[in-house]
């Protein structure tokens, strides 16, 4: 009887080990290719594993990996375009700065302007609340297509096209967020709240010392949607910036890709891995939170 | 866990950290205007790395020469007329910019300045057919440079390797299949060396993309299945092409490449031409014109510059094309195209170094430009036409079904009320 | 004392609401109204905007006769290009109840008090959260014809494989496949887990003693059980399905080869020939249709799950 639990066990294993292993295979070709010369990636003999080699030629020489193996970074890093005035940041290290910068300010902007009017919705009486939550409520449907037009139109009438604001703003407000959060203080007892009133604690106070801290893995499950989400978004700013000391990495790196007829795919792949470590950074960090918000959102919601 | 100490701290941190970083990257923004007096200029270009470099020259003497000026040269890559647009749109748009093909989508846009008045030019001094690119309802909307055409590149060395003369400057389509057949080597069944790697022009078949007056297409006719029978026959019938599968724009470069490896025996190729004298030092090559079939003709682009009708300094901006478009200034970018003025285009022929030894055939292509009709909705049909090409030269359509559906689909973008 | 809440509440709502009304409310009312008109942004200022009627509707919904050479008449959509988006979006959607298959198996096998599940959870999840330009990049030269990781894959089994993103029939399948990656193990993957462990153990163990196996307790327990989130994944899904699908074809095929979606094509229509007006009727109709396929489906949901 144990070893049919044993030999179950094992076998849940290997096919987990197998699927993981599939799953992740295409981060690990990223990485090994971003490590290599151009001219290695053409050589034609088939090389699925080229890991060993890799390792081999770090170990022999681990100096290496610092003058090689790191040379498609930073000349990514270093590269910028031709004809470009002025001073500050150009090039590939400005989309990136950018990127942080967009992915920062919008992560800020949903998460304080979300909560606030979740507050609100959840935790405040006043006339017409019901009708203007449900106003929200009907347009987590509306696609972004549907809204991506007129935003463009008032943005241009506002003289905001191609400047920072016009990238933030639309994406910083958000009923998604308000609607995930609404649900979450919700689920806060209102002894706890009443107990605080009593204590003297206006409506800012219950906000600040009794909403938020108890929704600490709702505020991180938001944080983590919205940081990824504004770190890979590309259907926006490709619509509202044009002059490229605006682009962030998505944009910067089509943008990288089609400069070159010819793709120099080691360098491609080493913009790839500068794009998608940090959010796999993030999310490691923060996974125990999203997960639970995910759950808690869907359960609720 | 309340959210005081450590996590007011933090989130305090973040926001400042926040803000001084967008503070930062708004200040060092590239096309802010000078802090001095100088009228600023915006000037869009194209971004091919090459012809920037030149752009950029020109620049920094026209803004040595204009004090009271800065111009700042900005390269746009990929699909620059869609990218143009959106800036237009946006109301970010440049103030003078590169023109070629695209054109007409700006004039019947009504984007451009009207510089008719601003140019006198007496009859003959530059070649018709290219102004007439920037001509709309008989008024200059911006002004040329030069134009650019398609030549059969050809590698002397294998000509006379497979016993062949050099092309006759009125070989005929028939000729060409068959020098090209000639030129294919293959070798335990596979190719080694393709007789051609390229395209003849439509025109050269009679071809037309549209009637004269615009209003109807002229795809689904016998002209353009002459067309894209002929290189069928090349690809598959005589192995002496091989398929383009490539995207627009890669299909050049490794048509090119198998040109200098002695991959490839002929290709087509623009002007381009003649830089291929530092790339190729291991064997002889020249230039022979197209092959003649129902008429004379060549794939053709021009190049030029357009104001923006929205610029706020419209005498700076068009002192700034008159430089940009002189006859001077056309010989200084003869290595990329033949300039639109005849006199320079003549003397930047006379100076070109060797090779090619047969400029003749330069001058003669001036003579039988075929560039695509100034249509407003060039790029729609442009994309149509291109996605019928590739499916029918891959197999993936009969030509008859191509074009009939080719057809169909410019039948719609013809027939739009707006 | 109504207009003091009144008052506080605005201080914490107005932020949000203020945003909310200029980028979504008044753009959902402007967009409605807008796909009843023509503007061309390029060449006109906004004042220029006139009434079409349903002339934009009528481009993309219509169809004419058309006389055959034969002399015989059929009928001919007149925006052929539209039917064709909303076939490629639809035809890419086909992988839907694969990919919630496979999202249900890999919550299955995870969901189990055994060491590192949650490692295995991380890695199931991570192409999802990192799905974006970098890892299309990264699959298009996995895709590469002759020097990408698939195909050489194949060849070792002795199969030589297409040009995934250059061809008509492979296209598709291409960008699917990555989609299928970048969606399986991700937020359907963990529903189904949460909905996994809702599932009270006393109706597997009366399941069991019933003699129900491994196979029947899935079939007849879990299945039924997880009918809910099945139904709220499939909208889900549904619904992203035909709204987005951007991204992808843009980066990776520029929308050749039969990968034109219809958000691609919408904003051709907005971003690069400048028809306003009628890429908002796309929008709308789009819109349309998701509303009628959800609505369909919370009525199929209701009755399944009541009984």
């Amino acid at each position: 009887m144990r070893n049919r639990i044993d030999s179950g066990r094992l076998v849940v294993y290997g096919l987990l080990l197998v699927l993981a292993a599939s799953m992740l295979f295409p981060f690990y070709w990223m990485a090994i290719t971003s490590l290599k010369a151009k001219a290695d990636v053409f050589s034609t003999e088939p090389k699925l594993l080229p890991g060993r080699q890799l390792a081999e030629q770090v170990v022999e020489d681990p100096r290496w990996f610092f003058r090689s193996g790191t040379e498609n970074y930073s000349q990514l890093l270093a590269w910028q375009r031709l004809v470009e005035p002025g001073s500050g940041p150009r090039g590939f290290s400005r989309f990136v700065l950018n990127t942080v910068f967009f992915a920062l300010a919008i992560t800020l902007g949903q998460v304080i302007t979300s909560s606030l009017a979740a507050f609100a919705f959840a935790r405040l009486r006043f006339p017409g609340r019901n009708q203007v939550f449900f106003a929200y409520l009907a347009t987590l449907m509306i696609p972004a297509t549907v809204t991506m037009i007129p935003s463009y139109i008032l943005l241009r009438e506002l003289g905001w096209v191609d400047t920072y604001q016009a990238v933030i703003l639309p994406a910083v407000f958000t009923a998604y967020g308000t609607f995930m959060l609404r649900q979450f203080f919700l689920t806060i007892p209102r002894e706890i709240e009443d107990a605080a009133r009593i204590d003297g604690c206006s409506p800012l106070g219950l906000y600040w010392r009794i909403a938020l801290p108890l929704s600490t893995p709702a505020l991180a499950a938001l944080s983590i949607v919205a940081f990824v989400g504004s770190w890979r978004t590309f259907m926006w700013p490709l619509i509202v910036s044009s002059s490229e000391d605006l682009f962030n990495l998505p944009l910067g790196l089509s943008l990288f890709r089609g400069i070159y007829t010819d793709p120099d795919w080691p360098l491609l792949m080493a913009g790839s891995m500068i794009m998608t470590l940090p959010m796999i950074l993030v999310f490691i960090a923060g996974q125990r939170y999203f997960v639970e918000g995910i759950r808690l959102g869907a359960v609720k919601g | 866990m309340p959210l005081r100490g450590k996590s007011l701290f933090f989130t305090a941190g973040v926001l400042a950290a926040t803000l001084l970083l967008g503070v930062w990257l708004q200040s060092t923004r590239s096309l802010q205007a000078p802090a001095d007096h100088r009228v600023h200029l915006r000037l869009a270009a194209l971004y091919t790395g090459q012809a920037m470099e030149t752009y950029q020259v020109l620049v920094d003497d026209f803004n040595r020469r204009n004090p009271d000026l800065l111009v700042r040269l900005q390269g746009i890559p990929g699909s620059y007329y869609d990218k143009l647009l959106v800036m237009f749109a946006g109301r970010t748009a440049p103030d003078v910019m590169w023109m070629g093909k695209g054109m007409a989508q700006f004039a019947s846009r009504n984007a451009f300045l009207d510089v008719e008045d601003e140019f006198r030019i007496p009859p003959g001094q530059y070649y018709e057919s290219v102004l007439d690119c920037y001509r709309f309802n008989g008024r200059l909307m911006g002004f040329p440079m030069g134009a650019d055409f398609a030549v059969i590149v050809y590698n002397r060395d294998l000509f006379e390797q497979a016993g062949l003369p050099t092309p006759d400057p009125d070989w005929t389509l028939e000729d060409f299949r068959k020098t090209a057949r000639r030129l294919t080597v293959r070798e335990g069944g596979q190719v080694r060396q393709w007789g051609f790697f390229g395209e003849i022009d439509p025109g050269v078949f009679g071809a037309e993309v549209l009637s004269p007056d615009m209003s109807e297409e002229r795809i689904d006719r016998p002209e353009w299945r002459d067309y894209l029978d002929f290189h069928l026959k090349l690809i598959f019938e005589d192995g002496s092409m091989p398929s383009q599968v490539e995207v627009p724009g890669a299909g050049v470069l490794t048509s090119r490449q198998a040109f200098y490896r002695g991959q490839a025996a002929m290709i087509s190729d623009g002007f381009h031409f003649r830089t291929m004298r530092e790339e190729i030092s291991d064997f002889r090559w020249d230039i022979a014109p197209l092959p003649l079939g129902a008429r004379r003709a060549c794939a053709s682009s021009t190049q030029g510059f357009a104001v923006s009708r929205h610029t706020p300094h419209r005498a700076e901006a068009v002192r700034l094309l008159k430089y940009l478009v002189a006859p001077e200034t056309q010989r200084r970018l003869g290595d990329i195209l033949v300039p639109a003025h005849r006199d320079s285009a003549r003397q930047v022929i006379a100076g070109m170094a060797s090779p090619p030894h047969n400029r003749q055939v330069i001058l003669d292509s001036m003579e039988a430009l075929n560039p695509f009709p100034r249509h407003p909705r060039i790029n729609e049909l442009q994309q149509a036409l291109a996605e019928t090409q590739r499916l029918v030269l891959t197999r993936q359509q009969s030509p008859e079904a191509g074009l009939r559906e080719c057809a169909r689909q410019f039948r719609e973008i013809l027939g739009r009320t707006y | 004392m109504k207009s003091r809440a009144l008052g506080i509440a605005a201080l914490f709502l107005l932020p949000n609401l203020l945003g909310f009304l200029a980028f979504t409310l008044f753009p959902v009312v402007a967009s409605f109204a807008l796909s009843f008109c023509r503007w061309d942004p390029v060449a006109q200022p906004i004042s220029a905007i006139e009434p079409a009627g349903f002339r934009n509707y009528q481009d993309l919904l219509g169809f004419h006769g058309q006389t055959g050479p034969a002399g015989q008449t059929s009928w001919v959509a007149n925006t052929p290009r539209f039917w064709e988006a909303l076939y490629n979006t639809v035809f890419m959607m086909l992988a839907i109840p694969f990919n919630m298959a496979a999202s249900l198996f890999l919550a299955v096998l995870l969901n189990r008090k055994m060491r590192g599940m949650a490692i295995f959870r991380t890695a199931f999840f991570l192409p999802s959260i990192t799905a974006g330009v970098g890892t299309m990049l990264l699959w298009m030269w996995m895709f590469n014809k002759d020097l990408g990781s698939i195909n050489q894959v194949l060849a070792w089994v002795g199969i030589q494989g297409p040009d995934w993103l250059q061809s008509y029939f492979w296209a598709k399948p291409a960008l699917m496949l990555m989609a299928s990656w970048a969606g399986v193990g991700g937020v359907n993957m963990i529903l189904y887990l949460a909905g996994l462990q809702q599932i009270p153990r006393e109706l597997h163990e009366a399941a069991a003693l019933d003699g129900a196996g491994r196979w029947q307790q899935l079939r007849h327990v879990t299945v039924p059980m997880l009918l809910p989130v099945t139904f709220f994944i499939f909208i889900i899904s549904i619904i992203s399905g035909l709204e987005g699908g951007f991204d992808a074809p843009y980066v990776m095929t520029g929308g050749s080869f039969g990968t034109t979606t219809v958000s691609l094509y919408l904003f051709r229509q907005g971003f690069e020939f400048f028809r306003m007006g009628y890429a908002s009727a796309v929008a709308w109709v789009l819109f349309l249709i998701v509303f009628l396929l959800t609505m369909i489906n919370w009525r199929l949901a209701e009755k399944r799950v009541e009984y």
